[in-house]
This record gives structure tokens, sequence and C-alpha cells, in this order.
């Protein structure tokens, strides 16, 4: 069944969030977007829905494939970046095929939602990802617009300069940190190690409300969604931005939706669907990455050898031929 | 292997308000920043008033108020005002019985001291992220009260 839903997510921040923009001098700064309120132009942090996509759907549930297909060690580069980067155009004048098309959202559901990029076509998705979006004075007549009519959202929020902290760690030297077991090579006097880094953080405690606008998506799609964002949530840490090794960024998301939609459900449905396309799957990705299986007798196959690039073909003999060359 | 069986965590209205009770701001009402730079100048004016010449140098007079409050809203992140102008009052080693005889300032320590709990956290934030400013004013306070007693001594 297909249904065309949106889900409205609200996430606490559990450890400061370092969803930066850039740095000024050795600070880093937050990611932050202008709003125009009552009072001006005010600068709000807010979560990209870029790395929204990335962090909390495509990576965890392409992991997750990787992992139940037993492709660890199996994929390519180029492969490796469709599946966790969404690809990239690397064919010029690329035909556009329908069939190939229809066969990526058949055996990649996840795809059918986010879109990617095959070496000779884009290949659009029915999934919107929402920006996150600060829940603080400024936006304020954003969020009643999102939320639910029934869902009370204050008029006297937080500014959201009341939710910035900062962050000061350091790097240490050797030699203040273990002088004992230095080799003494006269090396003392090099260039020190230590360095201090600094920058913003949206303070543990404050919340963002982000979402999910999903068009016209079967009960599988829907259930790759689902399955994503839970591993995300409970195998992969619940983080977004930097920082993350050193506890920064971990979020507690909830979520808002039709009451019908049976997330536990859809997502085993899609697990299980996973499953049974996972050989047909690995093919499609093999032929349109060119990687065929090789031949029975271990050479290469006349396809493989065709569309080899000009770099991997066998080295011409040296001598004459490298005079030549010389001489054009 | 991965084996995630639950659907995903519904929100209910009782958490969002929990959510939300963190997140609303009574302390900003309309003529805050007002109330709050005149108090925050009396704080320093009352230091500058308590301030030990003896035992502290009188050309660093501005530069230990200043430390002395910076100092305080790092020790006091629960809004105890109480502490707050204790650990100022010593920064500047004023006198105990200076301070406990002194009828200009006993309204607005109790002023002070008194306030709800949201109040006084918004204050100490206050003072710690205006610190330039709060001893410009305090200062601008004390020299208008010094020209002041001038003009009644004529």
């Amino acid at each position: 069944m297909k249904r065309s839903i949106e889900i409205v997510a609200v996430s606490r921040v559990l450890s400061p969030l370092t969803h930066m923009q850039g740095s000024e001098g050795n600070r880093g700064i937050v990611m932050r977007e202008p709003v125009l309120t009552y009072s001006g132009v005010r600068l709000v942090p807010c979560l990209s829905g870029n790395a929204l996509r990335h962090r909390l759907i495509r990576r965890p549930a392409m992991l997750d494939l990787i992992e139940r297909w037993g492709l660890s060690g199996e994929l390519s580069v180029a492969q490796l970046n469709f599946l966790l980067h969404g690809g990239s155009l690397t064919e010029k004048g690329g035909r556009v095929s329908i069939a190939d098309q229809q066969d990526l959202y058949r055996l990649f559901p996840v795809l059918r939602l986010l879109g990617c990029s095959l070496p000779g076509q884009i290949v659009p998705g029915c999934l919107q990802v929402w920006r996150g979006m600060l829940v603080c004075r400024e936006n304020t007549l954003r969020l009643r617009r999102i939320l639910p009519s029934e869902w009370h959202c204050p008029a006297n929020l937080r500014p959201a300069v009341a939710q910035f902290q900062d962050w000061l760690y350091t790097r240490s030297d050797a030699v203040k940190s273990a002088p004992d077991v230095a080799v003494v090579d006269g090396d003392a006097d090099t260039v020190s190690n230590l360095m201090m880094f600094e920058g913003q953080a949206v303070a543990a405690g404050a919340v963002f409300v982000h979402g999910y606008t999903i068009t016209s998506a079967t009960d599988v799609e829907r259930g790759a969604l689902y399955r994503a964002l839970r591993l995300w949530q409970e195998v992969h840490g619940g983080t977004i931005g930097g920082q993350s090794s050193r506890g920064h960024g971990r979020l507690d998301t909830l979520y808002l939706l039709p009451g019908d939609e049976d997330t536990q459900a859809l997502g085993g449905e899609y697990r299980g669907y996973s499953h049974d396309v996972r050989d047909e799957a690995v093919q499609f990705l093999h032929r349109v990455f060119r990687r065929l299986p090789a031949q029975e007798d271990g050479g290469t196959s006349e396809e493989e050898i065709a569309e080899e690039p000009a770099a991997h073909k066998p080295r011409k003999r040296k001598g004459k031929e490298s005079e030549n060359e010389s001489a054009a | 292997m991965s084996s995630i069986v639950d659907g995903l965590p519904v929100l209910d209205p009782s958490t969002w308000r929990q959510m939300l009770a963190g997140l609303t701001d009574d302390e900003e009402h309309e003529g805050w920043l007002e109330e709050y730079r005149g108090l925050g100048a009396s704080l320093v004016l009352m230091l500058a008033r308590f301030y030990d010449r003896a035992k502290l140098e009188p050309v660093k007079l501005w530069e230990r108020i200043a430390s002395g409050i910076a100092s305080a809203c790092e020790q006091v992140d629960d809004g105890d005002l109480d502490r707050l102008l204790t650990l100022c009052f010593d920064h500047v080693c004023a006198s105990h019985s200076a301070v406990a005889a002194d009828e200009e300032f006993a309204p607005l320590i109790l002023d002070l001291t008194t306030r709800e709990e949201s109040w006084k956290l918004s204050f100490v934030r206050y003072l710690r992220t205006h610190s330039y400013t709060v001893i410009i004013h305090g200062r601008a306070m004390w020299e208008a009260r010094k020209t002041e007693r001038k003009g009644g001594d004529h």
C-alpha cells in the first residue's frame, strides 16, 4: 500500500552539539540560520537537512545492508560512495534507463526514499528531510506552524543565545606527558605538539524539531526509513554533528506520526524484504558498476576488458614503441 | 548482527511539556535589561564603596571589582545572590562592620536576595555576559555620585 505521510521528530540534545558551519580564528562556530523576527534578523542554531539525511538515514541503512548482506570487503570505492554517499555522475552523456531506475527502487527501497546518482543518471527520491529547528523564542512562529495545533508552543521560550555553551579541549605533548619513556636523541626542541582548540556548542537540554515528508511510498519503503532511524538511535549512538568521538552530539528523538502507522511491523517487513532481494540487489550493484563476476577459467570477461579504464590496460613493451613516443 | 525490533518511540503530550519546561524563560520580561543594568551598576557602586583602600591598591579598584564579580558568577550557578554578594565583598576586602552598619545599601542587598529564583538566575547570567558594561555603568554611577556630593559641599 502506498502512502504519503508527515512525521515530526523532536530531539532533545543530551550532550554538547557541535554541528558546525566553520570557524572564526581558532573558534568553531555552530551551524546557524538567519531568522526574521519582530525584533530583526537573528542567527539561530539549526541542523541541516543534508546532515540529517546522511547521519540518520542513509548511513545506518546502508551499513545495515552491507552487514546483513555480507558485503564487507566486497565493494569497490565507487560502490561504497554510491551506497553511503549517494553516488555521483561519472559517465559523460550518460544514458537514462527507466529499467535501471525501477530495478533500483525495487531492490533498494531506502534509495527510493533518498534518491541517488547512478554513474549515468540522477535518480530522484520521494523523501523530504526537514531542517532541524531549535526550540527557542526566535522560532516560535515557525514551530507553531509545524507542530500540531493541539501541541502548545509557548511564547516565552528561551532565546537562542541562552542555549549556547563554549568548549575547550587540549591535545597534549609527549614532552609533558611521557618524558621518562622518550628516547634522548636531541629532538626535545622540535615544535610542540600542544594545541588547544575551542568552539561553540548547543547546550544539553536544548530541543530541535525536525521531520520528514514522504510522498507515495510503499509499506516496505516506509519500513526502510523506520528501521534506519531506529538503527541510528540504538546502534550508531544517535549522534549528529562533529566530535561524537568526544561525546558530542547525542540526541534522544521521539516522533509524532499517524496513529495507524505501525513502524515496528513495517520495519520488520522491510528487513525481511531486503533479505529476499539480496542476491539480485548485489548483482545489480556489480552490473551498474561494471564489476561482473570473473570467468570460470579465471580470466576477465570481454565486457570487463572493453570497459576497463585506460589506466588499467596492459603496458606496451618498451623499446621501439618508447622511441616512437619520444619522437612524438 | 543488528537486531532492531522496536518501532519508533512516540512523543506524548506529557513528555513534550517536560521538554518545554526547561526551555521557557520567565526571566526576560519587558524592561528586564534596564532593571539588570541599574542593579548591576548599583552592585558595582556598592563594591566601590566598600573597597578596602588600605589593603588593596586604589588604582586597581575597577579591575578588582570586575574580577570579583566574574569570579563570583562562576562559583554561583544556582542564583544564590547571598553567596554572590559575600564572594564579591570578600574579593574587595570589605569590612564586615562597615557592610553591616551601612544604611544606604541595605535596601539594595535585601532587594537582591529576596527576589524569586528565576530572576536571580537571570541576573547572575546578565552579570556574567555583560562584564564590561556593568563596570562602565557602575563607574558612571560612582562618578555621578561624587559630583553630586561635591555639589552638596558648596
